[in-house]
C-alpha cells in the first residue's frame, strides 16, 4: 500500500464505512444486559455514599497518618489529664479555697481573744486586748505607758462602727474614741471575716508548724494573714499593727440563721 | 435512596440503545465496549446530581460515555504498541468474503488507531459528526462547547486524519470508486 493523498471528503466516507453501525441485535442485548448489571453493581459498591471503592492492592496512604495522628492526640490527652496543674493555678485554687475555709469558720467561731499591738504616731507602743464571747458584746482593754483603759462594747456585725447600744465604761463614748480606731476591724470574728475579704496570695507556708501565709488584698486594707491549716482559722494578722489571735471554733451549722437563735429567744423573753 | 432507584429509569434507559452503540461504535470489541461503559456508568453515578439538574443531560451522559470509550481506545492502542500487536484482528463484520472482510479490517483498525490518536476533543467531534453525523449543534450540545468550536474540533480532526490515514489512500480510493 502506497502512501498517498485523501482528497475532500474521502476522510468522512472512510470513516462512516468503516465504523458503521453493525452492532447485532443479539450483542446489543447482551451489551444492555451487562450495563444494567454493571450499574446495579457501581451502586452496590458505593453503598449510596462513597463513590468509588479503593482498588485492591492500593492501600490508602492518609490511614496511616490519620491513625498516627489520633494516637498522639489520645496520649496527649492522657498526659494532660494526669499531669499536676501548673503550679500557679495550683496555687490560685489553693487560696482561694482557703480564704472561702476561713471565712467560714469564722463566722461560725464560738468566742475569740486577741492581742494586738501597734505604736501610735509618737512611737509610744499600745497593747490592745479583745475578749468577745457573744455574738454582739466585746471587752477591750488598752494598756499604753503604763495606763490601763477598757470598754464594753456592743458591735453591729457588718458595719465598721459601734453600734447604736454601744456602753462605754471608760472614760469616753466609743464612737468618739481616737484610741479605739485601730481595732475597730477587729473587735469580732464576723469583722475580721469582712476584714479578710479579698484577693489571696500565697506569700509562704510552713510544713512543720502547719501554717501557711497569703497577703489580701482588694478588701477594706491590705493585711497578711497567717492561718492554721488545722483549724483554717488565723493565727496572726499584720497591717501597720500585729493582732495574735486565739479562736474557740464553733459547730459547723449550715443553717446561717442559727447563731441568731439564742437572741432571738432573749429578745422574746416572758 | 429512592432517587438513586429511578435515576437510570429516569435518565439512562432511554439513552440505552444509544450510549451501547457510541461506544461499541468507538471500540469494536464487546469486552472493551463493557468495560468502557463500566467506567462511564461509575462517572455518571459520581455526577448523578449534576445530571439531575443539568439543563443537558443527554447530551452530558453520552459525553461521559465517549470520553470513557475514547480513553478506553487509546488504552487499547497503548497495549497493542507496548505488546508489539497492531490494531488487526477486531471482530469483523460478517456477510464478506474473506478478502473484503480483512481489508474492512484493516481500514477499520488503521482508522481507530487514528483516532486513537487524536487529541481528546477532536477525537470526540469526529466521532459525533463525521461517524454519527450528528448536527453541529448537537454535537456542540453534547461536547459543552459553541457550535463553532465543535467545527473548529472537526476540522481539525478531519485534517490530522487525512495525514494519518494517507496510507490507505489507494485502497480507500478504490473502495471509494467501486
Amino acid at each position: 500500500m502506497k502512501p498517498g493523498k485523501l482528497r475532500g471528503d474521502e476522510v468522512d466516507r472512510l470513516l462512516r464505512r468503516t465504523l458503521r453501525d453493525d452492532l447485532a441485535p443479539l450483542e446489543e442485548e447482551r451489551l444492555r444486559r451487562s450495563m444494567r448489571a454493571a450499574w446495579a453493581e457501581v451502586r452496590a459498591r458505593a453503598g449510596g455514599a462513597v463513590p468509588r471503592a479503593p482498588r485492591p492492592g492500593r492501600a490508602s496512604r492518609t490511614a496511616p497518618a490519620l491513625g498516627l495522628a489520633a494516637s498522639l492526640l489520645v496520649a496527649l490527652g492522657l498526659l494532660w489529664h494526669m499531669a499536676q496543674p501548673p503550679r500557679i493555678v495550683a496555687s490560685s485554687l489553693s487560696a482561694k479555697n482557703t480564704s472561702l475555709l476561713a471565712t467560714s469558720r469564722l463566722r461560725n467561731a464560738a468566742a475569740m481573744s486577741g492581742l494586738v499591738e501597734s505604736r501610735d504616731a509618737a512611737g509610744r507602743s499600745q497593747r490592745y486586748r479583745i475578749e468577745w464571747r457573744e455574738p454582739d458584746s466585746v471587752h477591750v482593754t488598752l494598756e499604753e505607758a503604763g495606763a490601763t483603759a477598757s470598754w464594753s462594747l456592743t458591735v453591729a456585725p457588718h458595719s465598721s462602727g459601734f453600734g447604736a447600744a454601744g456602753v462605754p465604761s471608760g472614760a469616753s463614748h466609743p464612737e468618739s474614741e481616737p484610741r479605739l480606731e485601730t481595732v475597730r476591724s477587729l473587735l469580732s470574728p464576723d469583722r475580721i471575716a469582712h476584714l479578710l475579704a479579698g484577693r489571696w496570695d500565697a506569700v509562704e507556708r510552713d510544713a512543720r508548724e502547719r501554717t501557711a501565709t497569703y497577703d489580701v488584698t482588694g478588701g477594706p486594707s491590705a493585711v497578711r494573714v497567717t492561718i492554721d491549716e488545722r483549724t483554717d482559722l488565723p493565727l496572726r494578722l499584720e497591717s501597720g499593727w500585729t493582732a495574735t489571735l486565739l479562736f474557740t471554733p464553733g459547730v459547723e451549722s449550715p443553717l446561717p440563721f442559727a447563731s441568731a437563735a439564742p437572741a432571738a429567744r432573749v429578745g422574746g423573753s416572758r | 435512596m429512592v432517587g438513586d432507584d429511578c435515576f437510570y429509569e429516569r435518565h439512562l434507559a432511554p439513552l440505552e440503545r444509544r450510549m451501547l452503540r457510541t461506544v461499541h461504535r468507538v471500540l469494536r470489541d464487546p469486552d472493551a465496549a463493557r468495560d468502557a461503559l463500566q467506567d462511564a456508568l461509575v462517572r455518571i453515578w459520581e455526577r448523578r446530581h449534576v445530571v439531575e439538574t443539568h439543563p443537558h443531560a443527554e447530551a452530558l451522559v453520552l459525553r461521559i460515555c465517549l470520553h470513557a470509550a475514547i480513553d478506553a481506545l487509546r488504552r487499547l492502542g497503548r497495549r497493542r504498541e507496548t505488546t508489539g500487536l497492531a490494531m488487526e484482528g477486531l471482530p469483523a463484520a460478517t456477510g464478506r468474503g474473506p478478502d473484503a472482510s480483512h481489508e474492512h479490517d484493516e481500514q477499520q483498525a488503521a482508522v481507530l488507531a487514528a483516532i486513537a490518536e487524536l487529541p481528546r476533543q477532536q477525537a470526540l467531534a469526529v466521532v459525533l459528526r463525521l461517524v454519527e453525523e450528528r448536527p453541529y449543534p448537537e454535537v456542540a450540545q453534547v461536547m459543552g462547547c459553541s457550535p463553532v468550536t465543535a467545527r473548529i474540533h472537526v476540522m481539525r480532526g478531519r485534517s490530522q486524519l487525512r495525514r494519518l490515514l494517507a496510507p490507505l489512500v489507494p485502497s480507500s480510493t478504490e473502495g471509494g470508486s467501486a
